[in-house]
């Protein structure tokens, strides 16, 4: 089954700072499901309206693809000691 | 090196045959090898193959903040990208290819077919982009 990122890793580090956090994206998507059926339910009524649109395909497509970000790192280091870290698991 | 491909190359050294002959065996060698059926026990199947990330390293000692950049990004999400804007409508492509002129990038992305993906990404695995600045600063981008 493919599941959309469900953790992130977040690391920040200043020359004074240093954050790191497991973000638990899977909370975030429990809470967008009641907007992502209203979205269902929009896409639908488009689908009838315009159906060269292609709702279906463009909204499997988009889910694809956020399912296929997992693995995704960004690491930006600067010189002066500050890094940005994230990664999506 | 296998055994046939090592018999071809002492018969070159032995002076028995020439290089030409030997290319054109060592070429019937290698389509025997490719030929249906006759694939590498344990070879992996098309598509399932390949690089897995495409990764884009940027580092800059001498720049004003001495950044380094470094991101991996999986082949599948640019598979996944590549075959959303197959499905997108015309009148969006005609946005996005405007957009992406606007920006330097001359292409049609309505002439991106869904069976041209595997094509796409397969060669993008071969893709290494590897440029040396004259401050010292390294761009690369490259599959792994």
């Amino acid at each position: 089954m493919m599941l959309p990122p469900l953790v992130a890793r977040v690391r920040v580090v200043t020359p004074r700072h240093a954050f790191g956090a497991w973000l638990p994206l899977f909370l975030l998507w429990i809470l967008l499901l009641p907007l992502a059926l209203l979205l269902l339910v929009a896409l639908a009524v488009t689908a009838l309206v315009a159906p060269r649109w292609r709702c279906g395909a463009l909204l499997a497509g988009t889910y694809a693809a956020l399912c296929e970000a997992r693995g995704t790192r960004v690491d930006v280091e600067g010189g002066d000691g500050s890094r940005v870290f994230v990664a999506l698991h | 090196m296998s055994a046939e491909r090592l018999r071809i190359l002492n018969l070159v050294a032995e002076g028995k045959i020439s290089a030409a002959e030997a290319a054109t065996l060592l070429d019937a060698l290698g389509a025997d090898r490719a030929a249906p059926g006759a694939a590498a026990p344990g070879a992996a199947a098309p598509g399932s193959a390949g690089p897995r990330y495409l990764r884009v390293t940027v580092e800059d000692p001498q720049g004003e903040h001495g950044a380094k950049v470094n991101v991996r990004v999986p082949m599948n999400l640019i598979r996944a990208g590549v075959r959303l804007a197959a499905i997108l409508p015309p009148g969006v492509h005609d946005q996005i290819n405007k957009a992406l002129k606007q920006n330097g990038v001359d292409l049609d992305v309505s002439k991106i077919r869904p069976e041209d993906l595997e094509e796409i990404v397969a060669h993008l695995g071969e893709l290494t982009v590897d440029v040396d600045g004259n401050r010292g600063e390294r761009v690369r981008v490259f599959c792994e």
